[in-house]
């Protein structure tokens, strides 16, 4: 079990961690996620002991780990640039972690055969890293980590070098090498995709803040905040400001202040007194399109992206001026540029959100 | 059509060839006519019309200057038997070894530990040194070499190899550093930091992964260094006192005696001398291929 307790991290003037708390269960895969400059890199390279934090403690099992150097924490670590190094070829590359712990000539070929055949390299033991493709190197990267068999992986991007279908076969494969290893994993990822399909917990990171740790399911259904909320889930949600509470209602006024009543609040939102304002956020899935004079809302359609078995379209709201929305249905559903559509939202799918705070107004 | 573009081709690929042979025997020329000339017997030095490829070949100037035989007056009572140049040719080309060879070692290890040092730690001024030291550089040696002697003459140095050791490191130093900070500052830090997580100390990521990644820099760096310290004349010229503990480039000017000039032993010393400075670098040349780093990091 790895704890982390409040650490920060300076640079400078500038504080990159703010008072990071988080532990993460054995055996599990966690992703650091959030945008570029939000400190998880940082965090990462804290944990492998690359660099050192101002503040804080970090417990592996217990023990705190300040004070020890890379090599005395039993880490192996996948680089985004793969960092192979480039005088060695492919099966010196995997071995050096053990020629330095001094394994015997024999046991050193066995351990790289083992992780070759596994990864499926053994043809290019003998090459340069420069004479390999960019999901070859990426390979010999993953087993040049997998050979030492050490207590936690910590992964920096490792896929975000590839092509985007490379890039999609080498997700579930990491996925699979996790479930086999059963190895701790920590992954840092801009990709909130990878994130989602590869993780038992999240931690979305934001301005050197933990902003949710959860399970993908638990950020996906309950973002704690807007910044959550906007980052995780692909399309993004979308968002209506000014959105008022009334009677058990959420009210929507347009420009003329006439209200128009949207939907009864979901559940989780009863304790909403009449008046509140607040920042309705719902997925372009948990949106559905209707002909009914009873719909939610009224949109004109302005742009249909085809995305394969289902199609993105994007909708103006005409009684509201500059406010869009996207809503993804089944791709056999016909819908004609400029034509006028009712939007009906999935009631219990709705988020509010605090307008001044940005947190998630549900009862916790 | 395609017959006459073959004939252009064919005539451009010749006119090339010829300007470049042309070329490349211009730049030869000293050196063939070098070699022709310590080839030749005496009587035929100075042959009308000269001759290029020598009608007599003959190995006697290289052995006189191996077996250190004196070769004029060596019964004549008038000059001392053991003081004609050729006899001192094996201990200054000795001289030229050792010097060089100390010279390079100590420059390329300063260098090399100093370009780490300024590519990887964090300190005040580490920024200045580079450009402080290309700096040094341009100062021309002239200028150089008074201090240079005074400080030596402190040290109870001249006269001694030692100060043309001391010399040499001054000026190829600030070069070699240099030049490694810029290759070390092409090394991937993840590479530094991926060895460590291996389990690699400093030290050991140092000597298994950088010093072999910099290598064709520090074969760069210690050939500069070598050039400096092999062809110096002046430092050894004001440097040096005694006969025998002249380096090669200021003993051959003692081939010039008085209004004798002895033309074989003079280029038959040129000869030896270039010699193990083409060898090392024919040796050395295929680890000079830039590009040695290429594929370390990205996709």
């Amino acid at each position: 079990m790895i704890k982390i307790e409040n650490l920060v991290k300076q640079f400078g003037k500038v504080e990159v961690l703010k008072g990071i708390d988080l532990e993460f269960p054995e055996k599990e895969f966690i992703n650091l996620v959030g945008p570029s400059g939000c400190g998880k890199t940082t965090l990462l390279r804290i944990i492998a002991g690359l660099d050192d934090p101002t503040s804080g403690e970090i417990y592996f099992n217990d023990k705190p780990i300040s004070g020890l150097s890379p090599r005395e924490r039993d880490i192996a670590m996948v680089f985004q640039s793969y960092a192979l190094y480039p005088h060695l070829n492919v099966a010196e590359n995997l071995g050096y972690a053990l020629k330095l712990r001094g394994l015997s000539k024999a046991d050193i070929a066995k351990r790289v055969s083992e992780v070759a055949s596994v990864l499926e390299i053994e043809k290019l033991l003998d090459r340069k890293p420069k004479a390999l493709s960019g999901g070859q190197r990426q390979r010999v990267a993953l087993g040049r980590a997998m050979v030492r068999k050490p207590g936690l992986f910590l992964m920096d991007e490792p896929l975000s070098n590839l092509d985007a279908k490379l890039r999609t076969s080498m997700r579930s494969e990491l996925k699979r090498f996790h479930t086999h290893l059963g190895v701790t994993t920590i992954y840092v990822t801009h990709d909130q995709l990878e994130a989602m399909s590869m993780s038992d917990r999240i931690a979305v990171f934001d301005g050197g803040v933990v902003q949710q740790f959860g399970t993908p399911m638990e950020i996906f259904r309950r973002p704690n905040n807007l910044f959550v909320a906007e980052f995780i889930g692909s399309p993004p949600m979308n968002f209506i400001h000014s959105v008022e509470v009334e009677n058990g209602h959420l009210i929507l006024k347009n420009s003329g202040g006439v209200a128009r009543r949207l939907c009864m609040l979901p559940g989780v939102y009863q304790h909403l007194k009449s008046g509140q304002k607040c920042v309705l956020g719902v997925r372009p899935q948990d949106v559905a399109v209707t002909d009914s004079s009873q719909a939610d809302l009224f949109a004109r359609i302005d742009l249909v992206q085809l995305l394969g078995s289902n199609k993105l379209v994007e909708l103006n709201l005409p009684d509201r001026e500059g406010l869009r929305m996207s809503v993804e249905m089944p791709a056999d559903v016909f819908c004609d540029r400029g034509a006028t559509v009712g939007l009906n939202f999935v009631k219990e799918r709705v988020h509010l959100f605090d307008p001044l705070t940005t947190t998630n107004l549900a009862l916790s | 059509m395609a017959r006459r573009f073959n004939k252009a081709s064919l005539l451009s690929n010749i006119i090339h060839f010829v300007a470049l042979a042309g070329i490349s025997f211009l730049i030869c020329v000293p050196l063939i006519w070098a070699l022709s000339t310590s080839l030749k017997p005496k009587a035929e030095l100075s042959a009308t019309p000269p001759t290029i490829i020598p009608q007599v070949m003959t190995l006697d100037n290289y052995s006189h200057l191996i077996t250190g035989k004196a070769q004029y007056f060596s019964a004549d009572a008038g000059y001392k038997a053991n003081s004609t140049p050729p006899q001192y040719f094996v201990g200054w080309f000795i001289n030229s070894l050792i010097v060089s060879f100390f010279s390079t070692v100590i420059s390329l290890v300063i260098s090399t530990l100093a370009a780490y040092s300024i590519t990887r730690f964090k300190y005040r001024g580490r920024k200045i040194v580079p450009y402080a030291s290309l700096l040094g550089y341009m100062v021309p040696s002239i200028i150089l070499v008074f201090p240079l002697f005074m400080i030596m003459a402190k040290l109870g140095l001249t006269d001694s190899l030692w100060s043309l050791v001391l010399g040499y490191v001054s000026i190829s130093l600030p070069f070699c550093m240099w030049l490694l900070w810029a290759f070390f500052r092409g090394i991937p830090i993840e590479l530094e930091e991926a060895a460590m997580i291996d389990g690699a100390s400093r030290i050991r990521v140092f000597m298994t992964i950088i010093l072999p990644m910099a290598f064709p820099g520090i074969i760069a760096a210690g050939i500069f260094s070598i050039i400096v310290s092999w062809n110096d004349f002046l430092f050894a010229r004001v440097f040096m006192n005694s006969v025998e503990n002249l380096p090669l480039t200021v003993g051959v000017m003692l081939f010039f005696e008085g209004v004798h000039v002895d033309w074989g032993l003079m280029m038959a010393s040129a000869v030896l001398m270039t010699v193990p400075m083409a060898i090392l670098f024919m040796l050395l040349q295929r680890h000079l291929v830039a590009g040695f780093g290429a594929g370390a990091v990205k996709g």
